[in-house]
């Protein structure tokens, strides 16, 4: 086991470079001048040198790149360009209300999908399976921020039922908090539960037609035994790959979500952040996503490992 | 033995000689269209491209004139979808951003596609240590959430079609190397690769004339998907204002200026809405469906 986390671990490390290298490349592109953009249209060329020099922006960009990856391997995040603030106090800010955005949203998925997914399967072509298949097809099928707003328009607007905007803190009052919310989480997470159904159904049919499911029956087994012994046990663990790489839908999702519920959050920032040059900013949100999610695969493919001897050997 | 290999079909009476389109395409084509799914997803997405293509013919109020006689009429028959808040006609609208949303991201995916596939079958076929960069490189293009790369690239390179098309098609492009060379890897060591390789063949000529045929059908699939993908982001583009601008109509940007009337107007968010989630609808299907045609025997997904 240890050689092949050693192994999985050591192929994230490239991953996680070119995913700084990149991030940082992605803004020096754009052809904008963020000073231009800090001191305004009528500064002049001195105090646009000026600030230039105070951001480090007149070093060569790999200069640039070592020291601001010096910096941030030592928890030293910098300042952001335009509001001045500690990118460190910018997170504190912002990361609570979307962890409980995304948390909330993706523990909905998985718990709406993959009971649907294990209903379906385990009885293909039953009433189930049926209500599954509609499921999956209309879920998929909506945008998030279609549903957002025909969510906020149905029971915001008209019903009154919840609370069209805003966010409290869950640690300060925890039922408005889940008050506001439930709409932006089940906007969220319908397209990822109906992947997550979908995707377990597959694996279940696919393992109930086997033979050892078979012989699991034959020797009497009752089927509840049969299904939740043998079966779940053997089709749940490819489960577990999916469910690692919808974090990834979940970390866009976010984006969109907090844009039409007017939600504070890392969603916000960044956008707000790209459109104002914001190098620092930009560029470390984007690192934070990507380690988020390279950390959260790299864990899946470890639990599979224990899961499932086989993958080991490869 | 020709007998039974051309009753498998079941669609064309048994002559007693094969068909002439025996070919892999043809009769992926034929179960595609035999299985209902598929049937209702071509079905409609023909719909969907002819109300695309023909938009300047079929809506026949000018999509960004404010000439109706009042704001926000509700769906009438000179109005079908009801009009907005500065009297233009919304069925305009829509079809006018239907036929930008499909045109791009159609255009976009295809032209990601065939980088990505060729990169992937090339790097699959090559190995060694190219293989090893570029799947590097795709894995952490793979870690971005490929909505934010669309952003960045629209920042970097400024708003605009052509811009949008750029991003959609750099986001498919990784999943596409990934797919194919993947499918490489299982096609490159079968008997006939080897039988080209000792009768002399070089490299180009495997890849692109042997190999792509047989390794190309699962590809299509992840086309379907991809163009969903690529109409999700153009409206998302669309939503955030960083599409098609202000007065050109686009879906997601209907739905965001819907926000301050969704009480009076139930018509303005709700049609976008919908062509949005059927055109969806129809690409997933049709994922579905050519993936049962390729491989008869894998169980129906859903």
């Amino acid at each position: 086991m240890a050689p092949f986390i050693v192994n999985r671990v050591a192929q994230t490390i490239p991953i996680l470079f070119l995913g700084t290298v990149a991030a940082f490349l992605v803004l020096r592109l754009i052809p904008g001048d963020p000073a231009l953009v800090i001191a305004g249209e009528e500064a002049t060329a001195e105090d646009l040198y000026a600030i230039r020099d105070q951001l480090g922006l007149h070093d060569s960009w790999p200069e640039q790149y070592v020291r601001w990856l010096g910096d941030l391997v030592q928890g030293d995040l910098g300042y952001s360009f335009t509001t001045g603030l500690s990118v460190s106090r910018l997170f504190s800010i912002n990361i609570p209300p979307t962890l409980e955005l995304g948390i909330a949203a993706y523990a909905f998925a998985i718990a709406i999908g993959i009971p649907l997914g294990i209903l379906g399967g385990v009885k293909p072509r039953s009433a189930w399976d049926w209500l599954l298949s509609g499921y999956t097809m209309v879920a998929v099928g909506v945008p998030s921020f279609v549903t957002g707003i025909i969510l906020l328009w149905i029971f915001a607007a008209e019903l009154r039922w919840f609370p069209s905007l805003g966010r409290v803190s869950f640690l300060s009052d925890p039922v408005d908090s889940l008050h506001h919310l439930a709409l932006p989480v089940i906007a969220l997470a319908l397209p990822i539960s109906a992947v997550l159904a979908r995707y377990t159904r597959t694996t279940i049919t696919d393992v109930v037609g086997q033979d050892f499911v078979r012989t699991a029956r034959a020797k009497g087994l009752g089927e509840s035994t049969v299904i939740v012994r043998h079966a779940l046990r053997n089709s749940l663990i490819p489960v577990i790959t999916i469910m690692a790489l919808q974090v990834g839908e979940v970390l866009t999702g976010v984006v969109i979500i907090e844009a039409v519920f007017t939600r504070p959050g890392l969603g916000r920032v960044v956008v707000e952040a790209i459109q104002r040059l914001d190098y620092l900013v930009v560029q470390t949100v984007l690192v934070v996503l990507v380690v988020i999610f390279v950390t959260v695969n790299l864990l899946a493919d470890i639990i599979y490992g224990f899961a499932d001897p086989r993958v080991r050997v490869r | 033995m020709s007998a039974t290999a051309a009753s498998q079909g079941g669609l064309t009476p048994d002559t007693g000689r094969p068909r002439l389109a025996d070919s892999m395409w043809a009769d992926t084509m034929r179960r595609l269209l035999r299985n209902p799914q598929g049937a209702i997803a071509v079905g409609g997405l023909l719909i969907i491209a002819v109300a695309a293509v023909a938009a300047p013919v079929i809506a026949w109020h000018d999509p960004i004139a404010q000439d109706a006689s009042a704001r926000l009429l509700s769906p009438s028959w000179d109005h079908p979808f009801g009009t907005d808040e500065l009297r233009r006609d919304l069925f305009s609208r829509n079809v006018h951003g239907l036929k930008t949303a499909l045109a791009l991201s159609f255009l976009s995916v295809l032209t990601g596609a065939v980088l990505g596939t060729m990169t992937g079958f090339t790097v699959g076929y090559v190995r060694g240590w190219a293989d090893a960069v570029v799947m590097r490189l795709v894995d952490a293009l793979l870690a971005f959430p490929g909505l934010l790369i669309a952003f960045a690239i629209l920042t970097i390179l400024g708003q605009g079609l052509e811009n949008i098309g750029i991003a959609i098609a750099v986001f498919a492009i990784p999943g596409f190397v990934r797919l194919s060379r993947a499918q490489m890897l299982g096609e490159r060591n079968k008997d006939y690769v080897l039988a080209a390789q000792v009768l002399g063949a070089r490299p180009v000529r495997i890849i692109f004339r042997h190999i792509v045929l047989n390794a190309l059908p699962p590809l299509l699939t992840q086309v379907a998907l991809a163009i969903a993908s690529g109409v999700l982001i153009v409206a998302a583009l669309g939503y955030f204002g960083l599409g098609e601008q202000a007065p050109t109509p686009s879906l997601g940007g209907l739905v965001n200026d819907s926000r301050p009337y969704l009480q009076r107007a139930w018509w303005y968010p709700v049609f976008p809405g919908a062509i949005l989630a059927f055109l969806l609808l129809c690409l997933n299907l049709l994922a579905d469906a050519i993936n049962e045609a390729i491989s008869p025997y894998a169980r129906r997904t859903s």
